[in-house]
């Protein structure tokens, strides 16, 4: 009775996480509104470009799904923070070199890897390399790599937004701390979530069906981004 | 988790998210690019005088106007039809060297589509049409050349004949298969 419900549990978890990602995947037309707010402004903007940053991290389903991945079985608080640091310090790399220097890659290249970059999560998490190659590659270093593409995905579509010149730096570093606070709001939602799942430990089936759930949504977005760049 | 299940786990949840992610793809952008409609030849003859050659350019430069003008008006693509609907499929033996001529009799206005293939030997087509107000030494050539096949439609521009001449370009027997439908008066043999 106990692992019926348990299966219960994950299937409403794997569930919602679909439909989440079909849900704002297809009414992700959000950019729109933004490049309005944009437009016609110059200067430093503060308080618009933090609230865009923050936007785009809640709103970007891909960064939470990988955040959830990537916190999913750390325990202690002092583990977490170095984590998402790492995530942080990857994103904001190419976030800011990606704007500033004009970096023109393609827009659903880089979020189909950062689709591979859940998958990769979801995997690691159900120790997967470890129990077919014998060991795993390292977590931290994968964070922060993977880090530096989320960050050119958020370079491309803040480009896309149209950025004036004026006042450019400063935006984008307002930019990214908006990023940075939309990030922890999410991390607390995501770690209340988390501890509400019966047992977190890596023998749970809970845990396992969620990164089976994890590993699907992320080829989803894999396999959606590379169709909509095969038709661009 | 032992290997199997991982790895069976794994390859199902992987090709779930890749056909939900494919899926999703193709309900955003709407399935492939719907094709550039082809010119109807009487817009490609609007304004133009009967007995004038037609090259194949004037075609086709009325059909990237179309494609860059977005999608047409209703009107300039729907005509009401009031003839009966038909449909014919016809067997044409064409002896060594021999040709023949076959006409669609169509009033201005009607419209047809067909195909033809030619089976046993290669052949010289001309596929063409007489205005009924000019007689039978003014024509609109619409294609010609060498082939096995053809197909198309046509919107008849006057009332008049339209159709296909065949040579058979070789020592041997051959039978050209043409099937047309649509809204049209008949079909005949015409005397060469």
């Amino acid at each position: 009775m106990m692992d019926y419900s348990r299966y219960k549990v994950a299937t409403y978890a794997i569930a919602a996480i679909l439909l989440f990602v079909a849900d704002v995947a297809v009414a992700h037309n959000v950019s729109e509104q933004d490049a309005e707010l944009i437009a016609g402004k110059t200067g430093w903007q503060f308080v618009l470009y933090v609230w865009l940053g923050a936007k785009h991290m809640v709103t970007g389903y891909d960064h939470l799904l990988f955040l959830v991945g990537v916190v999913f079985y750390l325990r202690e608080f002092r583990n977490v923070a170095i984590f998402v640091s790492l995530f942080a310090l990857g994103h904001s790399i190419t976030l800011i070199l990606g704007v500033l220097l004009d970096l023109g890659v393609n827009a659903y290249l880089v979020d189909a890897i950062i689709g591979l970059s859940v998958i990769y999560k979801g995997f690691d998490n159900l120790d997967g390399f470890k129990t077919l190659f014998g060991e795993s590659p390292s977590e931290r270093v994968a964070v922060f790599l993977f880090g530096l593409f989320h960050g050119l995905g958020l370079a491309t579509k803040l480009r896309d937004l149209g950025l004036s010149d004026d006042g450019l730096f400063a935006n984008l570093v307002s930019f990214n701390l908006g990023v940075e606070l939309g990030q922890l709001a999410a991390l607390v939602v995501i770690l209340l979530l988390l501890r509400t799942l019966p047992r977190r430990s890596r023998r749970s089936k809970t845990g396992a069906a969620v990164n089976v759930g994890l590993i699907a949504a992320g080829a989803a977005l894999l396999a959606y981004q590379l169709a909509l760049y095969a038709a661009s | 988790m032992n290997k199997t299940t991982l790895v069976l786990v794994t390859l199902a949840a992987v090709a779930l998210g890749l056909l939900i992610g494919v899926g999703l793809a193709d309900r955003q952008h709407g399935g492939p690019a719907p094709a550039v409609p082809a010119p109807t030849s009487l817009e490609a003859l609007n304004g133009a005088p009967v007995f004038r050659y037609l090259k194949p350019e004037d075609f086709q430069g009325s059909a990237s106007r179309r494609a860059g003008d977005g999608p047409a008006t209703v009107g300039e693509n729907f005509t009401r039809q009031d003839k009966a609907w038909k449909s014919e499929t016809l067997q044409i033996e064409l002896g060594p060297e021999g040709d023949v001529e076959y006409k669609v009799f169509m009033a201005e206005g009607d419209s047809i589509v067909f195909t033809w293939q030619v089976a046993g030997a290669k052949v010289y087509f001309d596929f063409h049409a007489h205005d009924d107000a000019f007689g039978k030494e003014f024509f609109t050539r619409y294609e010609k050349g060498e082939a096995e096949r053809g197909a198309g439609s046509i919107l008849a521009p006057y009332t008049g004949q339209h159709g296909w001449y065949w040579r058979n370009l070789e020592t041997r027997q051959a039978t050209v298969t043409l099937e047309v439908a649509g809204f049209y008066d008949r079909i005949e043999e015409a005397e060469l």
